[in-house]
Order: structure tokens, then sequence, then C-alpha cells
């Protein structure tokens, strides 16, 4: 089972409820099993989600939400979703792909998939199910980074700039960028550029104080606004943002720079609205130039690129998922099949108590040969439905299969444990 | 067909496959470049049997007659894509020298061959003269992949302008592309230069003397040449760069295939290639 809330389903203020820092995650996974009848429980949180999932035997998926009640408040209440069954699994399997992220397709996910299993494992049992369910989860997030394209393209304006400059330039260690003006995108944008290596930053402000600031952010340097064509030349990455009515880099100062550079290119990102750089720049040889109309179209079509992928994700998810019931559905036979086993061995026993006086003339030898084979009988009855659940691969076969046995044999429902994944010894009793 | 032409023949068509598939994926911009390594490879594996049988028969290496060193230069341009594709993961090249490797092992095919040497290459000395044709096939296979690169440059060049995003993450970027034309370019220059000096050096010590200079062969040759020497210049001297040295690439290439091809057909002269 599961529940939680998400970004589809709740706003920012509420989702802040149940947003945990790592200390308090721990407090909440230990108390996530103590709700009644949890035997293992993990808690993903992320900065849009916030799910507890659980296994074992709760009657209720209200008990769930009443856990997150508690610790979100009442609030909480009308933004949560539950899930049941094969409901969670494709529903993790989905979260773990990306396919269900604010930004489709984004990868940051599947780690806190992975460290969401980790903590389950720490602050509780060995939680066979919940940690086979999330690396699952992860296997699957994998299969769709690779096998589909849905985490390909910059989704914002800032990683599509950095996308293009790695065209341009590939490794962008060592780089320079020319920073005119000092809007908020253009700031976002030198900070993703330094995040990928970019190493020299000069700012060219009208307010010299706030160059100053922005370049001691970024631990470069400040220089006059009056003096930015004369470094043109000198960056290999021009951002600018200013608020000017016109054009502040014509052509014929775009071709002084880049003839100054001999050849080298000069990307020209142009932020501003109305646009800093004339069009027509970016016809000059080895400059290139990308306004904001450009960038942002180039993410709605890394968007509408991602989107497209959604059958795709869904093919793996569906065959993921199919695999991870399969386990569960076989990892189920194990109690049923120790009272099986138990049933068999108390009807043998019996059986044997009942023909002991006409066996009495039989020597010790005799006897333990009857004995042996009695015994034989029994574990070659027992391998069958183990042959039946490792040669099936339909879950709903399996468990129709089981619950027949359960009824014929009068097997004790009570004390069926899903949980175990004791299973060799049963096995090697089934031979 | 004998068994060297069978492999031969078996190489060009895995290189034709691997055209297509190298050709697909750049196209498509879908699915791995495993399928065209696979088949390049396996194309080069049989190529290089091809040529081990050849040298058995011959007695030497198979690239003293015109079709066996165009088939030897082919074998050379499919050695250094895979290479590149190894070391740079830059699957993208192969979309452009496999249809030129296509080409040349077909004209290597189509190319009229006799067995041994001709007779004024049979008057030479072997050793300077083998290293001499030996030096201008690696030579202008390295520029023919030179000029792969310098188009591949071009085309992801048109795409920026254009504001298309690249289609694989791990396409080069342009300034790779450029280092690796320019790499290649100095390599296939240094071996130019090798090669002619020795062919001097051969011509002088033989029975030409004097009158190599006047081949027309041998004047495009120092053409090309000339323009590589310029380009490096520029680049190496100057620090120029960008869309306009790649334009000497192209250029220099263009002047290097009119050697082989044209040049030699139309002013058959004593240098016999």
């Amino acid at each position: 089972m599961m529940a939680g809330l998400s970004h589809h389903t709740a706003p920012v203020a509420v989702r802040e409820r149940l947003a945990f820092g790592p200390e308090q995650l721990r407090v909440i996974v230990r108390a996530a099993r103590q709700i009644p009848g949890a035997v293992e429980a993990a808690v993903l949180s992320t900065c849009n989600r916030t799910e507890v999932y659980t296994a074992g035997r709760i009657r209720d998926i209200s008990v769930l939400k009443s856990f997150l009640e508690e610790h979100g408040g009442l609030e909480v209440s009308p933004h949560l979703y539950a899930r049941e069954g094969s409901g969670v699994v494709r529903h993790l399997f989905r979260v773990a792909s990306g396919a269900d992220s604010m930004v489709l397709g984004e990868g940051q996910v599947l780690g806190q998939v992975r460290d969401a299993a980790r903590l389950a494992v720490e602050e509780g049992s060995p939680c066979p199910t919940i940690r086979r369910l999330f690396e699952s989860a992860v296997v699957c997030g994998r299969r769709v980074r690779t096998e589909t394209e849905i985490g390909r393209g910059a989704v914002s304006v800032s990683h599509t700039a950095v996308e293009l400059a790695r065209q341009i330039f590939g490794n962008l260690k060592g780089r320079s960028i020319l920073l005119v003006g000092a809007g908020e995108t253009a700031e976002l944008t030198a900070k993703a550029l330094v995040q990928h290596g970019v190493s020299f930053i000069v700012v060219a402000n009208r307010t010299l104080e706030r160059a100053e600031m922005l370049a001691e952010t970024f631990g470069g340097k400040a220089v006059g606004y009056d003096e930015f064509p004369e470094r043109l030349g000198t960056a290999d990455i021009v951002i600018t943002s200013t608020a000017a009515p016109h054009t502040i880099v014509s052509v014929e100062t775009a071709r002084k720079a880049a003839d100054r550079r001999r050849g080298r290119p000069i990307f020209f990102i142009d932020l501003a609205l109305p646009r800093d750089v004339e069009p027509s720049v970016g016809d000059l040889d080895n400059v290139f130039l990308y306004n904001l109309d450009d960038l942002q179209e180039m993410v709605q079509r890394s968007l509408e690129g991602r989107g497209s992928e959604l059958d795709a994700v869904n093919a793996i998810i569906e065959e993921q998922a199919r695999e991870f019931e399969l386990w569960l559905g076989r990892l189920e036979i194990v109690p049923v099949m120790s009272e099986f086993q138990a049933r068999l061995e108390q009807i043998r026993q019996r059986e044997w108590s009942r023909s002991e006086r006409k066996l009495a003339a039989l020597t010790t030898a005799q006897r333990e040969t009857v004995e042996r084979m009695t015994r034989a009988m029994m574990k070659r009855i027992l391998s069958e439905p183990w042959s039946f659940v490792r040669e099936n691969e339909d879950t709903s076969d399996i468990a129709a299969a089981l619950s027949s046995l359960v009824d014929m044999f009068h097997l004790d429902p009570a004390s069926l444990d899903s949980t175990s994944t004791d299973e060799s010894p049963i096995e090697e009793a089934a031979g | 067909m004998n068994v060297s032409h069978a492999l031969f023949i078996a190489a060009l068509l895995l290189y034709t496959a691997g055209a297509g598939l190298y050709h697909v994926r750049f196209l498509t911009r879908n699915g791995g470049a495993v399928p065209a390594h696979i088949a390049t490879a396996l194309g080069w594996i049989a190529h290089t049997i091809a040529i081990g049988i050849r040298t058995l028969e011959l007695g030497h290496a198979p690239y003293v007659q015109f079709s066996e060193a165009v088939s030897t230069m082919a074998w050379v341009i499919v050695l250094l894509t895979l290479a590149i594709e190894f070391r740079k993961r830059m699957s993208a090249l192969g979309a452009f020298s496999m249809p030129i490797v296509v080409l040349v092992m077909f004209l290597a095919d189509t190319l009229p061959s006799s067995n041994g040497y001709s007779p004024i290459l049979a008057g030479l000395s072997d050793n300077p003269l083998k290293s001499h044709i030996g030096a201008l096939v690696t030579a202008f296979g390295a520029f023919a992949l030179s000029f792969c690169a310098a188009l591949l440059y071009l085309l992801q060049e048109r795409r920026l302008k254009r504001k298309q995003m690249p289609s694989h993450a791990n396409e080069p970027s342009l300034a790779e592309v450029e280092s690796l034309a320019l790499s290649l370019a100095a390599f296939g220059f240094s071996l130019l230069s090798l090669g002619l000096v020795l062919g001097v050096v051969t011509a002088w010590q033989g029975a030409w003397k004097g009158q190599w200079l006047f081949q027309p062969i041998v004047l495009t040759t120092f053409a090309t040449w000339l323009m590589y020497a310029v380009l490096l210049f520029r680049r190496g001297v100057l620090g120029k760069r960008g869309r306009q040295t790649v334009y000497y690439l192209l250029v220099g290439f263009v002047i290097a295939a009119a050697t082989l091809l044209f040049v030699r057909a139309a002013f058959p002269g004593q240098h016999k290639f």
C-alpha cells in the first residue's frame, strides 16, 4: 500500500507540511513501521512529493492516510492519494522513471528512490518486499532513461544554453563569459555554465555595485558598462540582459570582436527584451546567436519530445511491473508451502501411527525403508506445486493455485506470512 | 575469382552495409552505432586478410599498382575511422568516411591490374619506392578523413545556426570536430612531406634523373602539399580557426583527389601513379 501527495494534487504550501529533513525522515520511517499491520515501511521524499509505502497486513488504506494527517495536519487530507496492490508497483515505477515528475523525464528522482530504500533498510528490518520493490523501481528508471529519450534535451533556458555551449566548445573548462547586464535569467544561465566548468567571468553593468556583487558571487571581475564592447572579443560566451530600449551589440561591433578572435567561435546569449544583439549578428562566420525566444522554443521542443516517449516508457514500466509481481507471486508460495508441508507431515504421522501395529512384524531395516518411502512420497507431492510456480509466469494463475491449495488442505491463512523470504528449507524439503 | 578477391568483395559489401548503417543512424538520429561498427570492423578484417593473401601471392605489399594502392588507402581510411570512433566516440564521422571508402573500393575493383611490377617501377630500388607509396597512400587516407571531419563541421555549424538541437547527447562539438580535422591534416601533411622527399630521392637515384619534376602528377601533388602547408601555417602561426580553415581542408582534399583520379588519367607520364 502507499499514500502520499505530490505536485499533481497539492500546492507548495500543503507539500511543505509534509517536507522532512534527513533526520526527521528517519523518525517518520521508524514511525511508519509502527503503523498497525505494517511489517515493512519506506518513505519517499523529494522536492515535489512525500509518499509512504508499506508492506504487511494493513487492512484499510485509510490508516496510511491518517498517518500522514498526523504528521502533516488535517490540511493535507484532501490532497492525499493512495494505491494498493499492483497500483503501488506501477505508481512507484512511474515515479522512478521520471514520468510523474514536474519536469517530465528528470533523473534526480532515481537517486531519491534509491535513498528511500536505503533508509528503509537502515531504519527497519531487512524489509525484503519494500527493498525489492524499490530496487526494481530503480532498474525500471534506468531502463527508461537508457532505452527511451524521455531524459533527452534540456528543459530549462539555462540548461539549454549549457547544452549549446557544449556543442560549440566541447569541454567548457577554461572558457570565459562576459555578462552584460544582470537579469535574473542571465545570472541563472551564468551559474549553470560555471557549474559545467566555465572558469572566468567578467560582469559589465550600468550599476557597478551590482556588477561587483555578481562578480563576487562567481569569483569573477566587474567592469564598467562602457568597457563591454572592448571585452567582447575576449569572451567565448557573451550573455546580455540589459534593459536598454535598443540593441547594444551591432553587426559591426560583433564583426570586430569575431575578427579579434581569429575564427574562434563566439556564442551570444541574448536574454533581454527588447533584444540587446542585432539579429543579423548571427549570420557572421563563427558567431552563434540565440535569443530568449530561441531558447524557450528549444525548451518547448525538448518537452514535447519527452512527452512523445511516454508510450515507450509505459511499456517498460508494465514489463518491469509484471516481473516484480511475478517475483512477489512466487514469494507468496513460501508460507503456503510451509503450511502444506506441515499438513502433509501431520497426515503422514497420523497414518504411520495407525499402521504401527500392522508394521510391527517388520525388521528395523524394513521399517526404515517404509518410512523413507513415505517421506519420499511427501517430497514428491511437495515438488509439484513448486514446479508449477516456477514454470508459470501468470501471477493470477499462481494466486488461484495457492488459494485452491489453502482451501483444499484447510491450511491456516492466519499463519501465512507473505514477507518471508526463507525459501530454501522448503525447497530442499521439496527436493 | 580467387580467395583474396572474394574477401575483397566481401569487404566491399560489408563496408557498404557499414556506410548504410552509419547513415541511417546519422539521419534518423536514432539507435546505437554498434551494428555499423560491427559491419565495418568485419569488413576491415576481411580486407586485411585479402591484403595479407595478396602480399603472400606477390611477395611484397600490394600497393605498387594503382588499384592496389587505392584499395590500401580505403583500408587506411577504415582503420582511422574505427580508431577515431573508439577513441573519441564520434560515430557521425563514419557516415561521411564510409561512403568514400565504398567509392574507393569500387574504383580499386574496376581498375585494371596486373601481377608484379610495371617495367618502370621494376627498375627502381624497392625500399624507398615502397616507403614513398606507403607514406602517400596513408597521407591521402588521412586527408580524406580530414575532409569528412570538415564536412561534419559545416553540418554541425549549420545546425547550430539554424537553432536545431543536436540529435545525440554525445555528438561531437564544433571544437572537437575542428581539432580532429586539423590533427588529421597535420598527420597527412607530415606523411605527404616524407613521401615527397622519398619520391625525389628515388627518382634521383633511379632512371629519371631530372625529368621527374615536370610530371603533371608530381606538380599537383606539390600543389596539395602547398595547400596543406598554408592551412597549417595559418592555424599554427597565425592562430586562425573556424569556417575558413575548414574551407582550406575541403579544397586541399579536392586537389588531392583530383591528383589521384584525373591528373593521372589525363596526363599519363613516366610516373605511373
